[in-house]
């Protein structure tokens, strides 16, 4: 083996503007690298397992980045929007607070100064089998060493497991899932608009990608409707660390409440799915009853279903019926 | 390609591979050795330096985005005869032991004070999350930041 | 109880000599030398666990543009056998193996090939033109399953030692350690409870934030000068010397400031073969390690299997402890078990005990030293067991320890006799400690152990000058790992009686001071310690001599006294008293320059006991632990500055508490570690702790001059069954294995 340190030589596009970066997008497909703020990118070069020919630098494009309100009484972040200003932002604080706890959660505070929004949404899996660089089923091989009778995989999926078990790793995504944001999508040939329970996308329909972003669009923002603001939220991610560590599994929760009676709920877990794994089961069951230990009690094993345990994350189970009971206890 | 960024006060030109990291400009081309590598890989925190006063990791910073802003490391945030309050604090309150962590460590708790109010043990911990102390506990580290806070914030609102 | 005794410097809390330095970025550690012309050395790496390496062809790489050294196994001397010093088992020729693979690759990330070249991105790109033929073997890295007659063999010349007759059959078990005493058989049936139980600890690093880096040159007559991060140079270049069969006083080894070590940095692991690379081009060779290479391929500690059985009658008293453990050595032999055997039992007065240790040869990374070796893997057994005992008898923990507890006069189970310890002191400190009266809080479980270690003493050399001003110049030989600077300049200070800032202590190179063993076994305020002491009583002898001379006295009558020379009660002369200063500025007509030396091979280091108590919250729906308050009490002997010594106790605390809750090795089926970097070995970050509260006990070594006792390994052996302890406590069940992960407590939660 070699333990790299170096980075190997990629060229740096420095776009202005976005439609520099779309033509670039276009021109270089998969060959080029769309760079936020970089955090969980370097990794992937120095240790080869990833090797683009370009970054295309999209951090010193300022349309990308900033917070501004909607008129509808939502909120639009660019991409490029550091998961800082994300954390703090006033705006986000008043109305959307489930956003903000989940980005206070993302790693460190040098990382959340540094890595965008953008890039959070966009990173790849933690799947250290991938990560690796072993050529497996999402690398474009024909084998999953999770999910092999040595596999370790206390990590790995419960949900959603096509051929590749890995997990999305975003501390950012439930909590935009559960929020029912748009994620504004463009190219050169165009805009589009996905939702952003369509934006993350399981092995089944592409195993090769986490993402609905084809290989010349760029993610300039997320639209977060009014529809969830100021309902009441629950957010919490259990790793292995107070900090910095990805989820092994986090919960994120909207409710909207009358009479003392929930009228309507998004449950999304992190760490269970390749994709923010929305909890429909369990929305449904709750509607109309109150928001109390006892509803928890009573809905929690929905949560868990359709789960199928691998040899080491049966934890996985508890863990997501007692963040689920946690959410409706409140 | 060419970058051209201050650091600590000074400007520099340098021509490095566009793939080159801030930390190697620091620390090869400007002999800034105070700024360590621990990792390489964005965790211990020990690569800590600020970016326009923010703190950040410089081994996960690509040289060509620093283009332009203001870089500062441990070695311009005080001189030994005029130490930074963190720095003094650091070394009054005996928070380092082997000392390596400890550049890092500085910048990222100078980065908390600036930005925080009303600091107390559990935001400091918080705070200084990114980085690892592996001989301390972090027990007289927090100490030292608290009393950084008190003089840098006391001075600040006057 | 020895008496209190007053000191002017020691037990003060001064500003360490390089802390300026260390705030300010000034310091220089392994990875900051530079030098003209200086190539960059990275190493190639095996990629499987186990393999017979058929060939090594460097020669595509030497023809790399920009290459200008590439060596293998074949470009090495054969290896010279001895015992290496210092804590870490194991003999030199296994290291010389250990650094550059030459038959077999023992695990994933053994060195089999190396460069050097203009730049680090040349290097890499050579290490991929290497052409390596392997056979690849079936890895063997079950610490049990390695031990099965039929297991694949990594050794074929590997019999066992340490058997009660000479083994015929190669095995994968390097040695075994017994020692007993009594009939254990007789002391359970002697028993009203026995507890049994089966411990697993995994595979830790010692998790020093500086990577192995070092800068070698060597010159046009063959001489070898290294730069490197190490706790202790001059076994470095012993090691170095025998691996590359070069003559010692060709070698000149210089220690930079050290970036933590904890044990690590004992042994070479890249000194040589930049050396090699330095040689064969012919320029300066800096070789730094990335932190990926640093987990797979430098100093863990063992992974342990640890079956223990303990006997006691109702009223406490133990009758009884049987122990088998098997202790993962890695690649080559050399698994602390023999500390680990002989610290089990330590603290206890137990009549009939019987304990087996084993050192079995994994295809993991050969095990280096880390903090007290093999006594927390032991100890975390023993000290769960006694937990076990306490809540059988329904008996306070700390008072089952008191009913046991070694004292002066005890027989260690290891052979000598107990000088003064402090067992029994810290316990009664702890029992009446504020973190143990007051209530354990709601939904938090509260966990006792206990902690020992041996100390070590070793040979240590110290030169003092007194410079022409009097100010005072300590040179010795112990790189600084933890402030020893600043406790040697208390205690030369105290001796001298003259100011702390009078006095400036610098690490000497291999060169220009005397032979020092390694910084640890938690030697160095103790033994490097002592020399100090004896070469500031060498300068006072020789300060009486020049005084007496000036005043034309016999030297019995004069005194030294606060830093200056006076005349002895009764003295029949009209003189001033002469300082240090006075002696110093007219040494030139006493006899030349005041220059003050001792070396020693110290005796007598004196066993450091602790209690540790911890409050540990369990979140029973997420199984996340939360360590409320954390307790560390130690006898230090004396503390030189205390800050250290609370220093010690608080970072040992932080590392025992990483390894119970978080930290291990994970590998894969193949033997490749799954988890080589600080996201996911996780070590404790400033959030997973609290302040760590401490309470140093000072029970005087009587074999030291001050009454020392090393601190800095006995602080990593308590935690990891206090906080074992303390989760049994709040959750009700006894989880076996660490770490004590959220995923491991829920399991145990789930049944």
């Amino acid at each position: 083996m070699t333990s790299y340190d170096v980075m190997p030589a990629t060229e740096l596009y420095q776009p202005v503007n976005i439609e520099d970066a779309t033509a670039l997008a276009a021109r270089l497909g998969r060959k080029g690298w769309l760079l936020g703020g970089g955090q969980d990118t370097y990794g992937w070069l120095k240790d080869r397992a990833k090797r683009p020919d370009a970054f295309i630098d999209l951090t010193g494009i300022d349309v990308l980045k900033g917070i501004r309100s909607l008129p509808d009484g939502g909120v639009e972040i660019g991409s490029m929007t550091t998961i800082t200003e994300v954390a703090q932002n006033p705006l986000i604080n008043e109305k959307f607070t489930l956003l903000s706890a989940a980005a206070k959660t993302v790693a460190s505070p040098q990382i959340r100064n540094m890595g965008t929004l953008g890039g959070n949404l966009c990173q790849d899996t933690r799947c250290w089998y991938y990560r690796r660089g072993l050529n497996c089923y999402r690398a474009g091989g024909n084998i999953c060493y999770a999910d092999s009778p040595e596999g370790m995989n206390r990590e790995h999926a419960l949900f959603g497991a096509s051929r590749c078990v890995a997990v999305t790793p975003s501390d950012t995504a439930p909590a935009l899932v559960a929020l029912e944001a748009t994620m504004l999508i463009t190219s050169a040939s165009g805009s589009r608009q996905v939702a952003a329970e369509d934006f993350f996308v399981g092995p089944a329909t592409d195993i090769l990608n986490m993402t609905a972003l084809q290989a010349d669009e760029i993610l300039v923002s997320v639209r977060i409707p009014r529809k969830w603001a100021d309902a009441t939220f629950y957010h919490e991610k259990v790793a292995d660390r107070n900090v910095w560590d990805f989820a092994l599994v986090s919960l994120c929760a909207a409710f909207k409440e009358d009479a003392g009676q929930i009228t309507d709920a998004r449950l999304v877990a992190g760490g269970v799915d390749c994709v923010p794994h929305r909890l429909r089961e369990v929305e449904q069951a709750i509607i109309g009853q109150p928001r109390n230990e006892t509803t928890g009690e009573a809905v929690k094993v929905r949560a868990t279903s359709a789960a199928t345990t691998l040899n080491y994350n049966q934890f996985k189970v508890p863990l997501m019926q007692n963040l689920v009971l946690r959410a409706l206890r409140g | 390609m060419k970058v051209s960024l201050t650091v600590n006060g000074s400007k520099h030109k340098v021509d490095v591979p566009s793939n080159t990291l801030l930390v190697d400009i620091l620390r090869d081309h400007l002999g800034l050795t105070g700024t360590h590598v621990g990792c390489d890989t964005s965790q211990c925190g020990a690569c800590t330096v600020h970016l326009n006063g923010s703190s950040v990791k410089s081994c996960t910073i690509l040289a060509g985005q620093a283009e332009g802003v203001h870089v500062t490391t441990i070695e311009g945030i005080g001189s030994v005869t005029d130490l930074h309050p963190m720095q003094a604090a650091f070394r009054d309150r005996h928070a380092l032991q082997c000392g390596f962590c400890t550049p890092g460590m500085i910048m990222s708790a100078i980065d908390l004070v600036n930005t925080s109010k009303g600091l107390d043990n559990r935001a400091v911990r918080e705070g200084l999350e990114g980085n690892i102390c592996r001989c301390t506990g972090y027990h007289n580290i927090v100490a030292a930041v608290l009393q950084a806070a008190e003089v840098m914030q006391g001075s600040s609102d006057e | 109880m020895a008496e209190a005794v007053s000191y002017k410097s020691i037990g003060t809390r001064p500003i360490r000599p390089d802390g300026v330095d260390k705030v300010t970025g000034r310091a220089q550690f392994g990875a900051d030398q530079n030098l003209p012309n200086m190539l960059y050395g990275r190493v190639l790496r095996s990629p499987h666990a186990h393999a017979v390496i058929k060939s090594v062809d460097v020669s595509a790489a030497l023809a790399l543009e920009g290459v200008y050294a590439a060596i293998s196994g074949a470009d090495f001397p054969g290896p010279k056998g001895g015992a290496l010093g210092g804590e870490g088992g194991g003999d030199v020729s296994d290291v010389a193996k250990n650094v550059m693979a030459r038959d077999k690759a023992l695990y994933h990330g053994h060195a089999v090939a190396a460069v050097a070249a203009r730049s680090q991105k040349i290097a890499e790109d050579a290490l991929a033109l290497i052409k390596v033929e392997y056979q690849v073997l079936t890895p063997v890295l079950d610490v049990i399953a390695a031990m099965n007659e039929g297991s694949p063999l990594l050794n074929e010349k590997n019999f066992t030692k340490g058997l009660p007759e000479k083994a015929t059959q190669p095995s994968n078990v390097a040695s075994v350690m017994k020692l007993a005493r009594g009939n254990v058989d007789e002391g359970f049936e002697q028993a009203d409870v026995i507890v049994e139980g089966e411990y697993t600890i995994p595979m830790a690093h010692q998790g020093y934030i500086e990577p192995h880096a070092c800068t070698a040159t060597v010159n046009e007559e063959g001489k070898a000068t290294v730069w490197c991060s190490t706790q202790g140079h001059f076994e470095f270049r012993a090691m170095t010397s025998k691996i590359l069969d070069m003559k010692v006083s060709d070698l000149k080894f210089i220690a930079t400031e050290i970036g933590g070590g904890f044990g690590g940095k004992t042994v070479v692991y890249l000194e040589p073969l930049a050396i090699m690379l330095s040689k064969a081009s012919g320029r300066p060779v800096k070789m730094m390690m990335t932190r990926e290479e640093v987990f797979r391929a430098t100093g863990p500690t063992s992974g342990t299997v640890c079956r223990v059985k303990v006997g006691a009658k109702k009223d406490g008293t133990l009758t009884a402890a049987k122990t088998w453990m098997a202790y993962e050595a890695g690649a080559f032999a050399g698994g602390p078990i023999g500390p680990g055997a002989m610290s089990i039992y330590a603290p206890y007065r137990l009549e009939n005990f019987h304990v087996e240790a084993y050192d079995v040869l994994v295809n993991k990374p050969k095990v280096a030293a880390y903090r007290a070796p093999g006594a927390p893997q032991s100890m975390h057994a023993m000290e769960c067991a006694m937990d076990e005992i306490a809540r059988k008898l329904n008996m306070d923990p700390i008072d089952l320890r008191l009913k046991n507890a070694a004292t002066e006069g005890t027989q260690a189970p290891y052979g000598p006799k107990f000088p003064a310890i402090g067992l029994i002191e810290c316990l009664e400190a702890a029992k009446v400690h504020p973190n143990y009266t007051s209530p354990v809080p709601a939904g938090a479980g509260r966990g006792v152990a206990v902690g020992f270690w041996f100390n070590v003493g070793m040979q240590s050399s110290a030169e003092v000058r007194i410079n022409e001003d009097g100010t005072v110049t300590v040179m010795e030989g112990s790189p600084d790992i933890g402030g020893s600077r600043a406790s040697m300049c208390l205690m030369a200070a105290e001796t001298l009686g003259v100011e702390y800032q009078e006095v400036k202590a610098y690490v000497g190179d291999t060169e220009s001071t005397g032979f020092c063993n390694v910084t640890g076994g938690s030697r160095t305020t103790f033994a490097t310690g002592m020399a100090v002491v004896q070469a500031c009583e060498d300068i006072i002898a020789q300060c009486k001599s020049r005084a007496a001379a000036t005043w034309g006295v016999d030297e019995d009558q004069v005194e030294w006294e606060d830093g200056q020379a006076i005349p002895a009660p009764g003295t029949n002369a009209d003189v001033k008293p002469l300082s240090l200063a006075d002696i110093a500025g007219n040494a030139a007509k006493t006899g030349g320059p005041l220059l003050g030396r001792a070396s020693l091979n110290a005796q007598g280091p004196g066993a450091s006991f602790a209690v540790n108590l911890t409050d540990l919250a369990v979140d029973r729906e997420t199984g996340k632990v939360d360590v409320l308050s954390f307790t560390a009490i130690q006898d230090a002997g004396t503390a030189i500055h205390p800050a250290y010594v609370e220093g010690q106790l608080q970072g040992g605390a932080a590392q025992g508490l990483g390894w119970a809750l978080n930290e291990e090795y994970i590998y894969d089926a193949n033997g490749v570690m799954q988890n080589a970097g600080f996201l996911d070995y996780r070590v404790p970050v400033a959030s997973d702790l609290p302040m760590i509260d401490t309470q140093i006990i000072e029970v005087p070594n009587p074999s030291h001059p001050y009454g020392v006792r090393g601190v800095g390994e006995t602080p990593i052996v308590a935690p990891l069954a206090a906080a074992a302890n303390a989760i049994r406590d709040a959750i009700g069940v006894r989880v076996y294995d660490l770490p004590l992960s959220p995923p491991r407590i829920l399991k145990a939660l789930e049944g």
